[in-house]
């Protein structure tokens, strides 16, 4: 039996298909084991070798790692529910329901992707701490903590501007929280310190800019929709790019 | 010739460069293949992490509340829990401390701090008997953070009054008369300043009793520099003239905030600082 | 100036929940620290 696998699986690997493909054989090999880190795009993020302290799961949790696994996540959960999500305020809600309801698969997906919400905002505060405590943020690798402070700033503005989204009372309060407190700034808020001074009236201040209006509505929801699935995940994957690419550069900080 | 000279020497000092920065690389020995060890754990944590997703997805789905209507407010309005720290501090601090500019310290204090802590020590090892003060600081601020968090979870309800946990929450807790004084009526009070302006720019007419306000404040910040800079002077030539005040404002921002927090409890201090364009 | 102090005892009850909270989570995290630390150390003189 299994020198038939053998005949077909030696068969196949020799075809040009499968060469093309898969330009060398399996990883099973120490040689193969370092090829595929060049030929494979997803793979080529990792070095060939790795300090052996670095391996440690006591030392970094893997929490960078499910970080940016939770995005990944994240961002296939949320690409099924742009099928099935118009964000247009007559019927942003009655998708959702129909998430809950008649599409397949739909609850499972719209939980998966508010659990994997809560559980990226919450890894990306336990791997700051974590990188803290370390002090894996000290020079060379400075520039690549304030990236990751970014990255912080990015997950939680995607993390409310998808709240919005489904239109219902705990949505639209909670966005009308926040813009009041943008409404709030000092100069740039129509109601904060030294903004009506300025110039700043309801109808032209930052809290304005936010909502395209005066209150959290159509143009809001239109906004945040493309905050949400476009603009924020954009700019969070160019800022994860140069986060990755620092933790080549400067190395693995970690015990020896 | 020359040349030929100098460029021999760029190569040998080229050359002996390269050889050292390689010796300081480890050699393979203490060195593992990337596949397949941190392949493998990189993959068993994410299954693990998606089977415990897939999990808490399936026990508890994702709610969904009334449409949204302008009409109905509901009581309380909270925001998501990552920001419920920020609401929770507009309990104390007027909306433009408490979401724009204590937010901002926050952010911006997190940027600088691998620029004011540049000593090497306890790079890579978690160490804490090394860096006393900077461990201190940092989990005084997550313990803070976090506070704040649960607060607003958990001990926030009808009219964003206070309910302990045992506490029954659909019934409305009447305002307790609480009157709240600023800390300058209080001082006026106490030390029987007079009530008239003693400066009038404009809008702004400050009492004597408001002056002193301002004297406290800035004594605050003042004494709370200078303090270590006379007793601690070790600590402060670690850090040199910038870094240090840099830091020491951000860490008495930090410890203002709980300072006030408790003024505000205990002795029913509303603000700090009162001018006609922002209140403290 | 003290009866303001007490005189909200329901108040002194959430004073002392915040200080006592913030002290317990701080002195968590570092305490996290420094036995991770100490794992850490033990690990390396064991080698």
């Amino acid at each position: 039996m299994k020198k038939t696998f053998d005949l077909i699986y030696g068969f196949i690997t020799q075809t040009q298909l499968y060469k093309s493909v898969f330009r060398h054989g399996y990883p099973s090999t120490d040689a193969n084991r370092a090829l595929i880190m060049f030929s494979n795009v997803i793979l080529h993020l990792h070095p060939v070798r790795i300090r052996r302290g670095a391996l440690k799961i006591k030392f970094t949790w893997c929490l960078g790692g499910l970080t940016f696994f939770f995005f990944i996540l994240l961002a296939v959960t949320g690409v099924f529910l742009m099928f099935y999500y118009v964000p247009d305020t007559r019927r942003a809600y009655q998708n959702i329901k129909d998430l809950g309801t008649v599409i397949y698969f739909g609850t499972l997906f719209r939980s998966l992707h508010r659990w994997a919400a809560h559980a990226m905002v919450l890894s990306v505060w336990l791997h700051m701490t974590r990188v803290f405590m370390t002090g894996s943020y000290k020079p060379p690798r400075e520039f690549n903590w304030v990236v990751g402070v970014i990255l912080l700033v990015c997950t939680l503005l995607l993390s409310w501007t998808g709240y919005l989204l489904p239109w219902d009372q705990l949505a639209l309060w909670a966005v009308t929280v926040g813009s009041k407190m943008a409404e709030a700034s000092p100069l740039l808020g129509n109601a904060g310190p030294f903004g009506a001074e300025i110039g700043m009236t309801v109808e032209n201040d930052v809290a304005f800019a936010l909502l395209g209006g005066t209150m959290v509505g159509q143009s809001t929801l239109l906004r945040f929709y493309v905050l949400h699935c476009l603009a924020l995940p954009l700019v969070a994957t160019l800022f994860m790019a140069v986060h990755f690419w620092r933790i080549r550069k400067d190395g693995f900080s970690g015990p020896l | 010739m020359e040349s030929v000279e100098t460029s021999v020497k760029t190569k040998d000092a080229l050359a002996s460069r390269i050889k050292k920065a390689a010796t300081q690389n480890l050699g393979p020995e203490d060195t593992v293949l990337v596949w397949p060890n941190l392949v493998y754990i990189e993959l068993v944590s994410m299954v693990f992490s998606l089977a415990i997703l897939l999990f808490l997805a399936i026990v508890s789905p994702a709610p969904l509340e009334e449409m949204a209507s302008a009409d109905t407010t509901p009581n309380p309005t909270k925001a998501p829990w990552y920001f419920l720290g920020l609401q929770e501090l507009l309990v104390f601090f007027d909306p433009w401390l408490a979401g724009v500019v204590l937010p901002s310290l926050i952010i911006v204090g997190l940027v600088v701090i691998p620029y004011i802590d540049t000593s090497p020590t306890g790079k890579g090892t978690y160490n804490f008997s090394d860096r006393k003060f900077a461990v201190f600081s940092f989990s005084f601020g997550l313990a803070l953070w976090y506070l704040l968090i649960v607060i607003g979870v958990w001990f926030r309800g009808l009219d964003w009054s206070w309910y302990w946990p045992w506490d029954n929450p659909y019934l409305h807790r009447s305002a307790t008369a609480v009157t709240l004084v600023d800390l300058e009526v209080l001082l006026q009070s106490a030390l029987h300043l007079p009530e008239t302006p003693l400066l009038t720019m404009g809008r702004y007419e400050p009492t004597a009793a408001n002056l002193l306000t301002w004297g406290i404040f800035l004594a605050y910040y003042v004494v709370g520099l200078t303090i270590p800079f006379l007793f601690l002077r070790h600590f402060y030539r670690r850090f040199g003239f910038i870094r240090y005040n840099i830091m020491m404002f951000l860490f008495l921002s930090m410890m203002g905030v709980p300072l006030k927090i408790f003024l505000r409890l205990m002795a029913n201090i509303k603000y700090i600082l009162v001018t006609p364009w922002f209140k403290i | 100036m003290w009866e303001r102090l007490w005189q909200y005892p329901y108040r002194l009850g959430i004073g002392i929940f915040v200080a006592v909270v913030t002290a317990l989570l701080t002195l968590f995290f570092i305490g996290v620290t420094a036995w991770l630390e100490q794992t850490f150390k033990k690990e390396r003189e064991g080698k």
